[in-house]
């Protein structure tokens, strides 16, 4: 690959239109083009693969035959939060500003960003540091900084490298996940004017010693927070790198943004979370860093931000939270590990998700929060497999809530005439034994006309689209319900 | 002596009656009286999974006054044991009259290897399962088998590799990424064909890497996809059921088939 | 406390607003009772048998158990891609300075803490210069191998953790900005589970910090790299018998 190929590709899915397309959005619009990139298709198995087996092994280490009980019971701790989350917050806000933050509140993106786009201008601030925050994807924070004139860097590495090539993330924690290392050696050498290197190492520390100028001079830092507690009004954030440290280190402004759903009761009750979270991820027992912000920096302390705003963002969540069907897709604590686990997920890759969140949870609740009419592709993005299931730290039924939604559509506009046709002759069919003896002998008719003896290579109408890469294999020449009646009727074994 | 009723879905009855008759070969060698009401139809599966829940309920229901009585209802397809096991009382309200009925479908219904391990408490090397043709000086005929992903609904894990440790001539060769979707799904794999049918490839892939000459799966739609991926890749390869080669490796007569 | 919205170019949703919102949905009026959270199932959540010792005194029999806390930690340290030092209390400072200076360090940064701990003595002689605390991260930028030292508040012997506290004496880049972050911990500080570490009793600081590992990041490749913004070497020296 050239650079003027990475460049076309770039260009092709653009960041911002990547992540917010134009709507409504197919899913088919990108899934086909990442799906016969070989060099794409790759990088996404590998890493997937690794995570999801990195996965199971920390959890059996540490849970064993019990990791059920385990989901099980963080579930019940969110579940309950979150059917009573008008407490918690006013708590929490309660309580963050007792202790010196201010707590701002935002009904959706738009007006996120114009909250913290005040404050920061509000502070003078002209360079802002950021480290990996989910919700700061969904409100395209980033652009509406550099709308404002505030130069902004991302500081987790690989949103860092994702910025240079104005791309846009593609997992919740591997943000880079479909690009290799000669896409961050090309990056340096053209944005930062860096010999090239494809070492690892080397790369790393090129950033490093980038990165560390502008943690130095910027006067503002953005983050997420992967917990809120209601108790004592802190913030959490779970970070590997560092980036997360700094933005609260040495700016002295912190504006961090966090979903309405992150809270939980307490301290002591983020136990089950935390050991759940890093080993449904990476694998790891613990982030690096886990840190607990109770409060901008206190009276004489040499560093930390002079001020903290916290905002609290809706965005579409009241309305999943009104939904008692879709409510525990809030539990969601963004591990990534439904994404690893995820066989379309691997094939299609984040990109072709059309929006922040892809993979299982992405096709649960960019439908939820952006609306179904707009993405009425995802929830047929699924096999069912339940692998997401299996996976989930916090027990989020997927699967069912897939299902759930494809209900929703329907009843909203009718499915593909061919497929609606095929499931009502179904239905007709299996309305009584005799009917489906009918189906059975004029599909088996059809199909040995269409067949070779052995399979069918090419179906029509809807049915090309299975035929198009696999056989279809033919009927048996006698149905298993025809069998038992002539055997048993003549009384042989 | 147990009886059971059988169920028999729809893929099942169409593509692979020969797995049919076998379970109910199997099942009488076990001891077990088989009862097959005639009057079943359909789980409705496919249409709740395309989000048809109406139409789902319509067929749900149904089945369960096919299949009254307190008699365990077995079938040899794992996927419409989980539709009923896991969904089927979902789509009832509480005070639907059929709601109770609905419940105890459920709760009896077995998927055909859990039934043999779980219920009859089988013990597969107590079986005297020899694989025909096999001997002590031949080498075993290597078996692959695929882990159909309507397992993790029903808590099922090895009990399709513990069957086959019970018959002997038969070498089990682990099918790389064995959980791995095969990327079937009902409706899925025409909607989303091309993600579909390249999960097809990778597991029918993974199926030649290992040189089995056997693909044990016990799923009629898993077994449509990955045969007919293996066809169209000129590999074609012999898919069954695991009740098929437990009749064989017992040397019982399949219903209708010459002995 | 001020208003929401306040300073804002435009009107934003009020708070009050926003809260019921969040209550119509789930049909409930804010303000009505809520029943308690589930409790902690510590039986399922703890997976390291035992009482939490911080700021308790280690009691005679106690030894023995303490000495395994210990062991136990020290391992999860090194799998966390850690240093592990361990000397007695007394010689602590001289064999943390010797290994410093034989990692060619060649600035130090200590908390309050640390400093009373005589630290500070000790590194000035093995000739490591001594920067003052962090008051301009700038200071830390220096040409040769800093270190930053500091005591904890307890450690994790689950999961080899350290947990700083952020106060006048011990600001947050001493542990993040240098290129080798030191933590001492005296036995007695080691804690069974993560649990204990958040039921430290007081109220917390503005920022308390868990530290298991040195800075990491596999966004390339999925290849381990550490030192990528904090730390690229961690150390955790145990003082034994205190």
């Amino acid at each position: 690959m050239t650079d003027r190929h990475g460049g076309e590709r770039a260009r092709a899915f653009d960041g911002e239109p990547t992540l917010f397309p134009e709507l409504p959005y197919h899913l088919r619009e990108r899934a086909d083009h990442f799906l016969a990139d070989a060099a794409v298709q790759g990088f996404v198995e590998d890493a997937t693969s690794v995570k999801d087996r990195g996965r199971r092994t920390a959890c059996a280490e540490a849970f064993g035959s019990r990791t059920d009980d385990w989901r099980r019971h963080a579930a019940a701790i969110k579940q309950h939060t979150l059917d009573h989350l008008d407490h918690y917050l006013a708590l929490f806000i309660d309580r963050a500003e007792s202790a010196g933050a201010s707590v701002h509140v935002a009904k959706d993106a738009e007006e996120a960003n114009r909250i913290a786009v005040d404050i920061a201008t509000g502070h003078g601030a002209k360079l802002c540091v950021k480290s990996k925050s989910m919700v700061t994807e969904e409100t395209h924070l980033l652009g509406a900084f550099e709308r404002a004139g505030i130069e902004t860097v991302e500081t987790d590495l690989g949103e860092f490298i994702i910025q240079l090539d104005r791309d846009a993330p593609s997992h919740i924690v591997m943000p880079m996940i479909h690009k290799d290392r000669t896409a961050v050696s090309r990056a340096f050498e053209r944005e930062l004017g860096s010999a090239y290197t494809e070492d690892p190492a080397e790369l790393t520390a090129i950033a490093r010693a980038h990165l560390r100028k502008e943690f130095l001079r910027a006067d503002l830092g953005v983050t997420g927070g992967n917990f809120l507690l209601a108790e004592s009004g802190t913030l959490v954030i779970c970070t590997n790198e560092g980036n997360g440290r700094f933005c609260a280190t040495t700016p002295a402004h912190q504006i961090a943004m966090v979903g309405i759903e992150k809270v939980i009761p307490d301290l002591e009750r983020l136990a089950p979370f935390i050991k759940l979270l890093a080993r449904s991820a990476t694998g790891q027992p613990l982030t690096v860093y886990t840190q607990f912000l109770t409060g901008p920096r206190r009276e004489r302390e040499k560093d930390g931000p002079e001020t903290l705003d916290i905002i609290l963002v809706d965005a579409g969540r009241t309305a999943i939270l009104a939904n008692e069907e879709y409510r525990a897709a809030l539990r969601c604590i963004r591990c990534g590990a439904c994404q690893n686990a995820c066989p379309v997920y691997r094939k299609a890759t984040g990109h072709a998700y059309g929006s922040v969140y892809g993979g299982p949870i992405g096709a649960v609740i960019t439908p939820l929060l952006k609306g179904l009419e707009n993405y009425p592709d995802l929830p047929g993005a699924s096999s069912l497999c339940g692998a997401c299931r299996e996976a989930c730290p916090v027990d989020i039924d997927l699967p069912g809530m897939l299902i759930s939604l494809r209900r929703d559509l329907a009843v909203r506009r009718p499915l593909p005439f061919s497929k609606r046709l095929l499931l009502r002759a179904m239905r007709w069919s299996f309305a009584t034994p005799g009917r489906m003896r009918w189906a059975q002998w004029g599909f088996r008719w059809f199909a040995r006309a269409m067949g070779d003896g052995e399979s069918i290579a090419h179906l029509p109408g809807p049915g090309k689209a299975w035929t198009r890469e696999r056989n279809f294999p033919l009927p048996a020449a006698e149905t298993f319900r025809a069998r038992w009646r002539r055997v048993r009727k003549e009384g042989s074994p | 002596m147990p009886e059971v009723d059988l169920f028999i879905p729809c893929l099942t009855d169409t593509f692979h009656p020969r797995a049919a008759l076998a379970t109910v070969a199997v099942l009488e060698h076990l001891g077990v009286e088989v009862n097959f009401p005639s009057d079943q139809t359909c789980c409705g599966q496919a249409h709740h999974n395309a989000g048809c829940a109406g139409d789902a309920r319509t067929l749900v229901r149904r089945m369960s006054r096919v299949f009254t009585g307190d008699r365990p209802v077995v079938t040899p397809s794992g996927s419409c044991a989980a539709m009923i096991v896991e969904h089927a009382s979902g789509l009832f309200a509480v005070n639907d009259p059929d709601a109770v009925l609905v419940q105890s479908l459920a709760d009896r219904t077995r998927e055909f290897s859990q039934y043999l391990l779980d219920d009859l408490q089988l013990d597969p090397r107590e079986l005297g399962a020899k694989w025909p043709g096999s001997s002590s000086r031949s080498l075993p005929t290597p078996v692959t088998w695929h882990f159909s992903c309507h397992l993790r609904s029903l808590g099922g894990t090895d009990e399709t590799l513990r069957l086959l440790a019970g018959i002997s001539g038969l070498a089990v060769v682990p099918l790389p990424g064995a959980e791995r979707c095969c990327g079937f799904g009902g409706a899925f794999a025409v909607d989303e064909h091309a993600i579909s049918a390249s999960l097809g490839r990778d597991k029918g892939n993974a199926v030649r890497i290992t040189g089995a000459e056997i693909l044990v799966c016990n799923d009629s739609g898993c077994a449509l996809q990955i045969a007919g991926t293996l066809s169209r890749m000129g590999k074609p390869l012999r898919v069954a059921h695991i009740a098929e080669l437990l009749a064989e490796a017992l040397g019982l007569a399949i219903p209708g088939e010459a002995p | 406390m001020k208003p929401a919205g306040e300073g804002l170019s435009e009107p934003t949703t009020p708070r009050s607003e926003f809260l019921a919102r969040v209550s119509a949905a789930l049909g409930r009026r804010l303000g009505a009772p809520v029943p308690t959270s589930p409790p902690l199932d510590e039986g399922l959540v703890r997976r390291v048998a035992g009482e939490g010792r911080v700021d308790g005194v280690q009691s005679g029999e106690g030894g023995e158990a303490l000495s395994a806390l210990s062991t136990q930690f020290a391992a999860q340290v090194v799998a966390a891609g850690g240093i592990v030092l361990r000397a007695p209390a007394g010689v602590l400072p001289a064999t943390l300075a010797g290994w410093l200076s034989g990692e060619d360090v060649g600035c130090a940064v200590l908390d309050l803490s640390a400093e009373r701990l005589g630290l500070r003595e000790a590194c000035e002689r093995a000739g490591i210069e001594i920067a003052a605390p962090v008051a301009r991260p700038e200071a830390l930028e220096r040409p040769v191998t800093t270190a930053g030292i500091t005591c904890v508040r307890c450690a994790v012997a689950e999961t080899g953790t350290v947990v700083l506290d952020a106060s006048v004496g011990s600001p947050r880049g001493t542990s993040l900005l240098p290129d080798v972050h030191v933590a001492v911990v005296l036995e007695s500080q080691i804690v069974p589970d993560l649990i204990d570490a958040l039921r430290l009793e007081g109220d917390l600081p503005s920022a308390r910090t868990w530290i298991t590992g040195p800075s990491k990041t596999a966004d390339i490749e999925g290849i381990l790299i550490t030192g990528v913004h904090g730390p690229g070497r961690w150390v955790v020296a145990i003082a034994e018998g205190v």
